[in-house]
């Protein structure tokens, strides 16, 4: 079974650990998350070309990437930018958090997840702001941490396009 | 076409080909040219084939090592100049590493020192005779390697785990994402710009040691304190690792399954060390010094246990000899194997050899001794007994210079027996009133004493003087008044019969056996008669005279008889006046008139002749018995 390394981001409080909790394995308290500044979990995802065992790097959250956080990211084989789908700023974030990893690392597989699609009367993203993400190549994929909504999914299409990339890459 | 002409046309068309043909000729057949044309072309070669495969890898690994070999064993020199701006750091790292494994160990063995554990393990140190420091490393070398992660340095992704058998650990990829990000962690916030790496984590009892590489850590999870030479194991097998599979290394990407089995090599450092010290201390323990000093003081701690073996042995004697009476020791020591002792002995004492024997002693015994009388009961009465050898019946006792003998003997030696104690020292008195003679000498004096008639028997038994056969009652009288000697308690003679008893009987036959006599129908005595008034008369008052010697009550009862003539109240009457006139005959002859009953024959109801006449029944019974009155 393949095994990789993934990095969920995002800005403060867009609901990066909730995202994950539901769907992995929790190896260690998230106290990890203000003492180191990251957690692992693990989640083994099955898909139509095999299993992948995601190893699950959640970084604490943050606007712009620091050396720590980039070294975090080093040998990824894809990452999550999360966002708060109530708060535009965060969207904001996230675009420049993937410019930031790009700028280091190269392109590489990722899933863009909307959060809190649940609070729909809270909703401020609205066309404009996504199609900004589109030009930037970023499709957000609504979800709501609460209700489950879109997650699976997420982790899925981003497992997906990991084993692809593996692939062609021999 | 002329041949010439041929050849010319020939040499026209061909001639560039021809040149250019023997000159590739010369080329192939010249080493040095092909050489030339090769070494052109080789670098590009070379690279091109390490990019396309790694066969140029495998083909030249021989050669190439066969090369280093042999120019090694030619010129090492050169070869040592050219390791040496590696080498150099090598060597000098490895024996760093080795002295912080020493301080750390002796850092350790400083704290442990002033715990409780330290204090009892110093403790146990000198109990094995080791060095505290020696003892303590070997408490702490136990370790065992638990768990193996080999990660690729670049992502934190997990190449190979090994573990041992038993132990159960959180994923083990997420353990070395973790790892990982620890170490980014500690190596950001920390070490700045220097590419410093985590090598070493603790926690309690559990270490942790990574070893770095180009493209993968090597972390060992340790329980216990592991010994320096491991962190040099774990690099080695490290460099092995990343020598061998170093392209599959830095390419991997999570795919486990396309790498080769690196679990041999990772197994090699799962290692447990047991300690194993009573094997230690016996091998540490043993040495020819120690063997002879052992022996040494074992001898010494012998001896001296001997002689304080030895010396309590004779203080258990000398006791013993002070404990004797009779004995009195003024000096006991040892010389060589025999027991000196010097002092003052009553004869009468048990000898030396005796005392020491029953105390264990059965050595030469070198006793000289005084003699000398001791007045201690026990000697006196020995002395005593030496002197008076009385026979066993008899006791002894001493009580305040008084000598007590009690008990049956001869009477000869009872007689002699007061001169014979006047000689014992230590007697001053001697009290023979529990002496009597014995069972032959004390009848033989009894018999002195009572002078019994031939008829009497006499014996002792028990204290007891049995009387029997025939005796005067007045000689009974005095016998029971008489104070016995010492020795006779009691008279039994309930089997005596006295002399007087037989004359009272002889009287009563007579008597009872008597008839008077009278006319038919007359209450006078007939004129003739077998026996006269006055011959029963004087037998009776010697009955009499016996009866109260006896203390017997006499008895004489006369009955009257009648013929059968004549009617029952007549003949009643008949029966009644003879028998009355015999009872005046007799009363007037002196016969106690207080013995005398009479009575009818046919009145009375007893068996009887019928004849004119009177029968008597006389009898005596002692005082307390009264006759009946009719």
């Amino acid at each position: 079974m393949r095994s990789a390394k993934v990095c969920i981001i995002g800005d403060f409080a867009v609901g990066k650990t909730s995202t994950v909790a539901r769907f992995v394995n929790n190896e260690f308290s998230e106290k990890y998350l203000t003492t180191v500044g990251v957690k692992i979990d693990t989640k083994q995802v099955d898909i139509p070309s095999g299993s992948v065992k995601l190893i699950i790097w959640d970084v604490a959250g943050t606007d712009r990437l620091s050396d720590i956080e980039l070294a975090y990211l080093r040998g990824s084989a894809g990452f999550i930018l999360v966002a708060d789908g109530t708060r535009t700023a965060t969207v904001e974030s996230a675009l420049r958090l993937k410019a930031d990893i790009v700028a280091q690392y190269g392109e590489l597989p990722f899933v863009a997840m909307l959060n809190k699609f649940d609070l729909s009367d809270e909703w401020q993203i609205h066309h404009d702001e996504l199609a900004v993400s589109r030009s930037a190549g970023v499709e957000w994929i609504t979800c709501s941490a609460k209700t489950g909504e879109g997650v699976a999914m997420a982790i899925e299409t981003l497992a997906t396009s990991i084993s692809d990339a593996a692939t062609e890459s021999t | 076409m002329k041949p010439n002409k041929l050849d010319e046309l020939r040499d026209i068309l061909f001639r560039p080909d021809h040149e250019k043909l023997e000159a590739l000729r010369a080329r192939v057949e010249h080493a040095e040219a092909r050489a030339a044309d090769v070494a052109e072309v080789l670098p590009d070669s070379v690279a091109a084939s390490f990019e396309r495969d790694s066969r140029l890898v495998g083909a030249l690994r021989k050669p190439l090592r066969e090369c280093i070999s042999e120019s090694v064993r030619e010129d090492p020199e050169e070869f040592a100049d050219a390791l040496f701006p590696i080498m150099g750091p090598a060597i000098r790292r490895s024996v760093a590493e080795a002295f912080k494994a020493w301080i750390q160990q002796a850092n350790q063995a400083i704290e442990q020192s002033l715990s409780p554990r330290g204090l009892s393990w110093r403790f146990q140190a000198w109990r094995a005779g080791i060095p505290f420091g020696q003892y303590v490393l070997q408490r702490t070398l136990l370790y065992r390697v638990e768990h193996i992660y080999l990660i690729q340095a670049s992502s934190g992704l997990l190449i190979g785990h090994v573990q041992q058998g038993d132990l159960h650990s959180k994923d083990e990829d997420a353990v070395s994402a973790m790892f990982t990000a620890i170490q980014e962690f500690v190596k950001d916030s920390f070490s700045g710009d220097e590419p410093q790496r985590l090598r070493t984590a603790e926690l309690g009892e559990l270490t942790l040691w990574a070893v770095h590489g180009p493209g993968a850590v090597l972390v060992a999870l340790i329980r216990g304190v592991p010994p320096a030479g491991l962190r040099t194991d774990l690099q080695v097998v490290l460099e092995r690792i990343e020598t061998r599979f170093d392209h599959e290394v830095r390419n991997f990407a999570g795919e486990r399954a396309e790498l080769p089995d690196l679990e041999p090599e990772l197994r090699s450092c799962l290692r447990t060390s047991l300690r194993e010290p009573e094997i230690r201390r016996t091998k540490q323990r043993f040495s020819p010094a120690l063997a002879v000093l052992g022996v040494l003081a074992v001898g010494v701690i012998a001896w001296a246990g001997y002689g304080i073996w030895m010396q309590s042995r004779v203080a258990r004697i000398a006791e013993a000899f002070e404990a004797t009476a009779g004995i009195v020791v003024t000096r006991i020591d040892r010389a060589g194997r025999s027991l000196v002792i010097r002092g003052l002995r009553d004869p009468m004492a048990p000898t030396p050899e005796e005392i020491a024997a029953a105390e264990g002693w059965f050595g030469p015994v070198d006793a000289s001794f005084e003699a000398y009388l001791s007045l201690d009961r026990e000697l006196v009465l020995a002395r005593a007994r030496a002197v008076l050898e009385p026979p066993d019946t008899v006791s002894m006792s001493l009580d305040a210079g008084t000598l007590h003998l009690a008990g049956a003997a001869q009477p000869l030696w009872i007689s002699a027996i007061g001169t014979a104690a006047a000689s014992v020292a230590g007697v001053e008195r001697i009290d023979v009133s529990g002496l009597h003679a014995d069972s032959d000498g004390l009848l033989a004096a009894v018999r002195t004493l009572l002078e019994p008639p031939a008829e009497v028997g006499l014996a002792l038994r028990d204290g007891v003087l049995e009387v029997s056969g025939t005796a005067p009652k007045p000689w009974l009288d005095r016998v029971l008044a008489t104070t016995l000697p010492n020795g006779v308690d009691s008279v039994d003679h309930s089997s005596l019969e006295f002399a007087e008893m037989f004359a009272l009987r002889g009287i009563e036959r007579e008597a009872n056996a008597a008839v008077l006599i009278f006319d038919s129908g007359s209450s006078s005595l007939a004129g003739a008669q077998g026996v006269t008034v006055e011959e029963i008369v004087e037998s009776l008052v010697e009955y009499g005279a016996l009866a109260e010697e006896l203390g017997l009550v006499p008895s004489l009862t006369i009955t009257g008889h009648s013929d059968a003539s004549g009617t029952f109240d007549l003949n009643v009457a008949l029966e009644r006046n003879r028998a009355e006139t015999v009872a005046s005959a007799f009363q007037d002859a002196g016969v106690e008139p207080a013995w005398i009953a009479t009575r009818s024959h046919l009145d009375s109801g007893v068996a009887g002749a019928r004849m004119p006449g009177v029968t008597l029944q006389l009898e005596a019974r002692s005082s307390v018995e009264r006759p009946v009155q009719d």
